[in-house]
């Protein structure tokens, strides 16, 4: 009887407990973003980190952001990774310079169990737990139909390529030559490659023009060199004569479509990328399976639908 | 035998308890659950509507908010400097004094409100004049296809109410605005131009932020068109990564919904503003709603803890209250089972079981007391058997009977040495008998007869006797040499003593249901002393057939019961008379009677 009345009393004990509850509290999880540049240059990398200190914030993730100066120092950047390979994070956030060239140090984080999320831009490293990123042949393909569309009778085109060691560059250039080479009658002068430079990108414009005043149109890889394309339109006064289709998302390049001197750009969602990144990484960290490729959607915006309801969300992202 | 017995000791006990613990967890179970849930559906309802005052007062200062701008639009509207600048612009003839002093006026107006990002101005013949310092039309921006521009021309007496957008008018500025937007007209009611208020979220902030559902709780405005105006996580929901289900929000017929499952519950109270055309929605989680329930769900559970601890200990003292005293009774009942009579259960209780034990007790005692009755009277039985056959011939009458066969004999007197050899024969036969302790009454009689005969042959004429036997009563059963002793006492004390001797007369009779038989003779007779203390075994001591006597009596009541009357009767000089009244046992009913 006694030992029946000792149950009884520990049961209920138990379930006092339960009632009071005593969750554990957790430690938060450490993540460091590595990002190629963060500079007035590139809106697009500053709408992608508050992205993800947004879902950090949201998700109680302890977040460090290093960043390299210039978009091309991929030497600081590798030194960067062995620095995160050194500080031991639960989840490196990697936006590679270079495809190839990052990968060994990347790897060498993997070794040391971090886990690894690229985001907008993939890296040739084994283990990689998952890139989250637009899908940057489907962006070139989008920009070259654009461009075709604009062109039914034909013309010259040139494509100004912002890097070419990035998957970006690589991978958006190949989209943007099939679906110029599926139009059939565009003559494409080449893709021009001008290593990230607003300047660079219009000196060759310029420099294209001169040399070949038939050239209708300039298909550009990302926000720098289409910002470079349109600034030397803009300067030769020949906005709305040579068609100009760009991808990414800035307040220049929407001033430029307002203005008609870009005719289309294929814009990413950069916050939607960082966000949706660091939920990978929470993923990643907590051993759950991982998709090798999340797709962030993009949506191609022209001067006459860039005010509707739905684009200009997306052209204008709230930052709280 | 034993383990069962502890067995079913346990079973009972623990029976009890189990049952009354399942009764009572049953029912505080049942209490508990009901308790809950209707405070649950109370505390919902009271929550809701608590909810839906905090989602009308928003909207009450919404809407005071809203005519509060009508109302600086009208002040702008109303200005002379104002009416001057668009007359001007659109017969263009501006100047910049007219300028300067509409600009003065938009900018007065800007600074009543921190949240107003803009005001302009756009005459009909283009063109625009803003309230802030510095700002410069977009010339790209193409408002005259914005939806605003067109709802001020469609519309021109009204104030129209824009959702969420992007303001482009200004160079340079792209900012997420909720605009105002109206038509002006002249004295002369032609239509002068448009104006346009831009406010920013910082009073959608604030009045949100005032409102407080629970740390988790909050508050969305819904725009006419089903769109998300406003929403503390505008960021989110606008980039595509969060969703608000607008639509579900939006068909409920009283503006409530639940959604959601466990933590995540969500109750969502809807409310329409009249003059925006806004809807805000109050969203909380039940979970913090229903807060204050764990306190009652804690002090619930306690009680019934209390409840159950109570019942347990409640139980077991129940058990032990019953299954006690059924052991201590099922122990003395084993202890009698082995023969010990003087154990008593002793349960001082007042219930069923102290009735029981005391009837156990009082049977115990009525067992034991029969027990030695019945020893007892086995041994009177035994003794008075012995003193029967003691009876059954002295062995001086034994004697004497044979002197008188020898003196007989001598005095060559043959045939009565016969008869009285003979007589004596079926005399000791008789009294040997068969092993039965029974005779008929005719047999009785054969025994007296040869007694009688014998006795009659040694007194000769002294003694006579009579033996008048009624024919129904021959059968009657009677222990067995009950007549004998009381002729021999007949013989000895009344005729014997008697100079002319004396007549024994033997009768019996039925008298309703009665056997009745008298033994009486003339002789003597007995004092009232002798009367008095002729069945007393005492004074009977001394003389054999005294004994005799006494031994009747008691092999009477022995075997007929206390239903069987022996009496005397005498009167002195003249005669004595025993009378036996004794219930009828006829031969065939002996076995039945044996039995019983």
């Amino acid at each position: 009887m006694r030992k029946a009345r000792c149950i009884v009393f520990v049961l209920l004990f138990c379930l006092l407990l339960q009632l009071t509850g005593c969750a554990a509290a957790q430690k938060p999880l450490r993540v460091t973003l590595v990002l190629k540049t963060v500079t007035e240059v590139a809106e697009f990398w500053g709408t992608l980190l508050s992205g993800v200190e947004k879902a950090a914030e949201e998700y109680g993730v302890e977040l460090k952001v290093l960043t390299s100066p210039r978009e091309i120092d991929i030497d600081k950047q590798i030194e960067l990774i062995r620095q995160v390979t050194e500080e031991k994070p639960d989840v490196m956030i990697l936006s590679a310079a270079d495809y190839d060239r990052c990968a060994e140090a990347t790897e060498e984080a993997i070794a040391a169990g971090i886990g690894v999320v690229a985001i907008d831009t993939d890296v040739n490293a084994a283990g990689r737990a998952c890139y989250v990123g637009s899908n940057n042949y489907q962006i070139g393909l989008e920009m070259g139909r654009a461009m075709a569309d604009y062109l039914p009778e034909g013309g010259k085109v040139a494509v100004i390529q912002h890097m070419l060691t990035t998957t970006t560059g690589i991978d958006r250039t190949r989209g943007v030559l099939d679906a110029l080479n599926e139009a059939g009658n565009i003559d494409i002068l080449g893709s021009f490659c001008c290593d990230n430079s607003t300047e660079q990108a219009r000196a060759i414009t310029t420099e294209l023009l001169s040399e070949d005043p038939e050239i209708r149109g300039f298909v550009c890889t990302n926000e720098v060199c289409n910002v470079g394309a349109a600034n030397a339109l803009a300067d030769l006064g020949m906005g709305g004569q040579v068609f100009v289709v760009g991808c990414d998302n800035s307040q220049r390049q929407i001033q430029f479509l307002e203005q008609n001197i870009i005719q289309a750009i294929v814009t990413q969602r950069p916050f939607n990328m960082g966000y949706m990144a660091v939920q990978q990484a929470i993923r990643v960290a907590n051993g759950e399976q991982t998709d090798d490729f999340v797709e962030v959607a993009c949506v191609l915006i022209t001067r006459e639908n860039m005010y509707t309801q739905e684009n200009q969300k997306l052209l204008f992202p709230i930052l709280r | 035998m034993k383990e069962r017995r502890l067995f079913s000791r346990h079973s009972i006990g623990t029976q009890i308890a189990a049952l009354f613990m399942l009764l009572i967890l049953v029912i505080t179970g049942a209490m508990t659950y009901v308790s809950i849930s209707v405070s649950t559906n109370e505390l919902l309802d009271n929550s809701t509507e608590y909810t839906e005052q905090l989602i009308r007062r928003v909207n009450a200062e919404l809407d005071m908010y809203v005519e509060y701008m009508k109302d600086i639009s009208d002040f702008i509207v109303d200005n002379g400097a104002v009416a001057a600048y668009l007359s001007a612009a659109n017969e263009h003839r501006l100047t910049d004094a007219a300028c300067r002093s509409a600009q003065e006026q938009l900018a007065a107006a800007q600074k009543i409100r921190s949240e107003i990002t803009a005001i302009a101005l756009i005459p009909e013949s283009g063109g625009a004049l803003f309230g802030s310092e510095g700002a410069s039309l977009n010339t790209y921006s193409n408002y005259r296809d914005a939806e605003w521009y067109r709802a001020a021309l469609r519309e021109p007496h009204e104030v129209q109410v824009s959702s969420s957008r992007v303001e482009n008018l200004i160079a340079g500025q792209y900012n997420w605005v909720v605009s105002f937007s109206r038509a002006v007209f002249d004295r002369a009611g032609n239509m002068q131009g448009v104006l346009l208020i831009d406010l920013n979220y910082q009073i959608i902030d604030r009045l949100c932020a005032e409102i407080q559902l629970g740390s988790r709780g909050y508050i969305y405005l819904i725009d006419q068109t089903g769109g998300i105006l406003w929403h503390p996580q505008q960021d989110l929901i606008y980039a595509g990564l969060k969703e608000e289900n607008v639509a579900e929000v939006l068909a409920a017929n009283n503006g409530r919904t639940l959604s959601g499952k466990g933590g995540g519950r969500r109750l969502y109270v809807a409310c329409e503003s009249e003059a925006t055309g806004w809807t805000a929605v109050g969203v909380a989680y039940t979970q913090e709603l229903l807060r204050s329930q764990d306190r009652i769900y804690t002090t619930y559970l306690l009680i019934a803890a209390a409840a159950l601890v109570f019942a347990l200990v409640f139980a077991l003292q129940l058990s032990r209250s019953i299954a006690g005293p059924i052991r201590r009774l099922m122990q003395t009942m084993q202890r009698v089972e082995d023969g010990d009579l003087h154990v008593r259960s002793q349960v001082s209780s007042r219930t069923e079981l102290g009735q029981l034990s005391d009837s156990f007790d009082h049977m115990i005692a009525k067992t034991a007391e029969l027990m030695d009755e019945r020893l007892r009277s086995e041994e009177q039985k035994r003794k008075s058997e012995w003193k029967a056959l003691q009876a059954q011939i002295q062995p001086h009458f034994l004697y004497n009977t044979l002197d008188s066969i020898i003196w007989m004999s001598h005095a060559g007197r043959n045939e009565e040495v016969v008869e009285m050899t003979s007589a004596l024969a079926l005399l000791l036969r008789s009294s040997i008998g068969d092993g039965s302790d029974t005779n008929t009454l005719k047999k009785e009689i054969a025994h007296v007869r040869s007694y009688l005969t014998i006795q009659k042959m040694r007194y000769n004429e002294k003694l006579r006797y009579e033996i008048d036997l009624d024919q129904q009563t021959e059968d009657c059963l009677l222990p067995k040499l009950i007549l004998q002793p009381l002729v021999e006492n007949a013989i000895y004390h009344g005729i014997k003593v008697k100079q002319q001797g004396g007549t024994v007369r033997i009768e019996s009779l039925l008298e309703e249901d009665r056997l009745l038989i008298t033994v009486e003779d003339d002789g003597v007779g007995m004092t009232p002393e002798q009367l008095e203390t002729i069945l007393d075994k005492k004074e009977s001591d001394a003389e054999s057939s005294k004994i005799g006597v006494y031994n009747v009596n008691e092999r009477l009541q022995l075997f007929f019961g206390p239903e069987a009357v022996m009496k005397y009767y005498s009167t002195p000089g003249k005669r004595t008379m025993v009378m036996l009244v004794l219930p009828i046992i006829r031969e065939k009913e002996k076995e039945s009677h044996a039995e019983g």
